[in-house]
């Protein structure tokens, strides 16, 4: 990737605004960074981002266990489930700005609607694969409701959670940026879509690959925090669902 | 554990007890009318061929599954609705039933968070690992340890809730032989000092005879009790000394019998 950008830098004609040299968008970026309007939008969009996972998981975890141990509820909104998940985040922007205006509440409600899925998914299916001798031991010790829940329920589904949310960081991020660019509210995306209005073509490219560089760190993250886990429980890296 | 009450005391009791599994179609009963009175102190083994019905039954008297609305359940003398306190289940699968992460001591510990202070907790927790001789294996985790340590483990988990009743189901069935005997012996010396009352599945005559104060062979479609012997053999068992006495011998003899009467041929 690097050489391919060295090759652009060698060969991008200063004269074609719409391929500026990779040079070309550091200075960019730096002139945004010195104007005071870089920091503030990279602020915005990975707090949206980590307050959308954080919700994603908690709501996905929680929904996923019920769904995954209770086949009542399961058969109840399984087909709602199939059409939820399939929903695109871009067709819900005009609804969630309709009902709740152009708010970071809306940002949030967008992305998590739309990034809670691969975790609920994986969770259920997480939650109905937990051997029934494992349950019984919950019950034959007598343990209550409460402690079955969160000695046995939620450490066997862990393993599935972290599946889940490797698969909906990135997503989660995309939405935030795409709910940005759409709405122009706030955050990096608002900037990316401000630049392109001006034909302001080295600035875009700048932030865009600044968002690439966001994914990149925020997928090391992920996985460094599934070294960890593994270690907690090796039986359990197997199986998954998207 | 009540020693009051002597060695006739009943712990465990069941009259015309009936099961039925399965749903709509498929329900069909898996054991009916069976009578059974167990004393306290019994070291009881349950054989029969496999898909009798001996699993169902221990998840009956273990209070997993329900009997059928008229059968009489107790124990010490009151009516088994749920997991009864004071009797503890056992599983065959141990690697199912432990937590892998928790320590041998955490897992030990699983059955008593709710009920035990932490001192008195402790304290239970490692007198039951020293009975199964895991005092230095306290801080490892489940995958660390050899099938016959994790059993073990659960064995402790099972004792250290003190219970007056344990429901085993094949525990040592995964087992390599050489582990079993040294299990055998060592779950037989347990339930001599802690004097709780143990009901014990098992495929295999030769472990039944050796364990057991009374061996009943399960048998028929639906299930009930075949035959039901008691043992003349001394309560201290040793793998070779008991294995040579004529006692021995002979209960094996009665027992292969009426296994391999029902099944054409007694295996394992
Ligand atoms: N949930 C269920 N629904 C319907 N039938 C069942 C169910 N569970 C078990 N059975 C049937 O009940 C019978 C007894 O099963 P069980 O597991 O108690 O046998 P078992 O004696 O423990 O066999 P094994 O020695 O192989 O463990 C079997 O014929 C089995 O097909
Ligand atoms: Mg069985």
């Amino acid at each position: 990737m690097g050489f391919g950008l060295v090759l652009w830098q060698i060969f991008a004609s200063p004269d074609v605004p719409y391929f500026p040299p990779p040079i070309e968008w550091l200075r960019a970026l730096a002139a945004l960074w010195t104007s005071g309007k870089l920091v503030p939008a990279v602020v915005v969009t990975l707090s949206d981002f980590a307050g959308a996972l954080a919700l994603s998981i908690v709501i996905g975890s929680v929904l996923g266990i019920l769904l995954g141990r209770s086949k009542l509820l399961d058969r109840l909104f399984g087909p709602a489930l199939e059409f939820g998940r399939t929903m695109p985040a871009g067709a819900m922007v005009p609804v969630a700005v309709l009902i709740m205006g152009y708010t970071s509440s809306m940002t949030l409600a967008v992305v998590v609607l739309t990034s809670f899925w691969p975790i609920l998914l994986n969770t259920r299916s997480g939650a109905q694969r937990i051997s029934q001798d494992r349950l019984d031991t919950a019950r034959v010790l007598r343990l209550s409701w409460w402690e079955t829940q969160y000695k046995i329920l939620l450490p066997s589904v862990l393993p599935s959670i972290q599946l889940g949310t490797r698969t909906a960081a990135p997503v989660t991020l995309i939405i935030v940026l795409l709910v940005e660019i759409l709405t122009q509210v706030s955050g990096i995306g608002r900037e990316i879509a401000m630049q392109q209005s001006m034909f302001r073509s080295a600035p875009v490219y700048g932030l865009v690959a600044l968002t690439g560089v966001m994914g990149l760190i925020v997928n090391w993250l992920i996985s460094w925090a599934g070294h960890l886990t593994r270690k907690y429980d090796p039986s359990a890296a197997n199986g998954s669902e998207q | 554990m009540t020693d009051s009450s002597g060695e006739s005391a009943l712990a465990f009791r069941c009259r015309a007890l009936s099961v039925d599994l399965g749903v709509g179609e498929a329900r069909r009963r898996i054991i009916e009318d069976l009578d059974l009175e167990v004393p306290r102190r019994q070291f009881l083994c349950i054989l029969g061929e496999s898909g009798v019905g001996k699993t169902t039954l221990l998840r009956v008297f273990g209070g997993l599954v329900d009997a059928t609305a008229d059968s009489v359940l107790e124990l010490n003398g009151e009516r088994v609705v749920g997991p009864p306190q004071g009797a503890v289940f056992v599983f065959q699968n141990y690697a199912a039933s432990l937590l892998p992460w928790r320590t041998a001591r955490r897992n030990v510990e699983l059955g008593l968070e709710a009920t035990t202070s932490k001192a008195a907790r402790q304290q239970r927790v490692t007198a039951a690992l020293r009975q199964v001789d895991l005092a230095d294996h306290a801080d490892d985790y489940p995958w660390q340890l050899s099938g016959g340590m994790q059993q073990r483990v659960q064995l402790a988990r099972a004792l250290a809730v003190e219970p007056d009743l344990l429901l085993m189901d094949e525990p040592f069935g995964a087992l390599d032989a050489m582990t079993r005997e040294n299990l055998q012996v060592e779950l037989r010396r347990i339930q001599q000092t802690s004097g709780a009352t143990v009901i014990f599945i098992t495929h295999d005559v030769d472990e039944a005879v050796f364990l057991a104060d009374r061996i009943i062979v399960l048998k028929g479609k639906p299930a009930s009790i075949g035959i039901d012997v008691m043992s003349r053999l001394p309560a201290e068992r040793d793998q070779v000394r008991t294995k040579e006495s004529p006692e021995y011998l002979e209960l094996r003899h009665r027992v292969y019998e009426a296994v391999s009467r029902r099944s054409g041929g007694g295996k394992e």
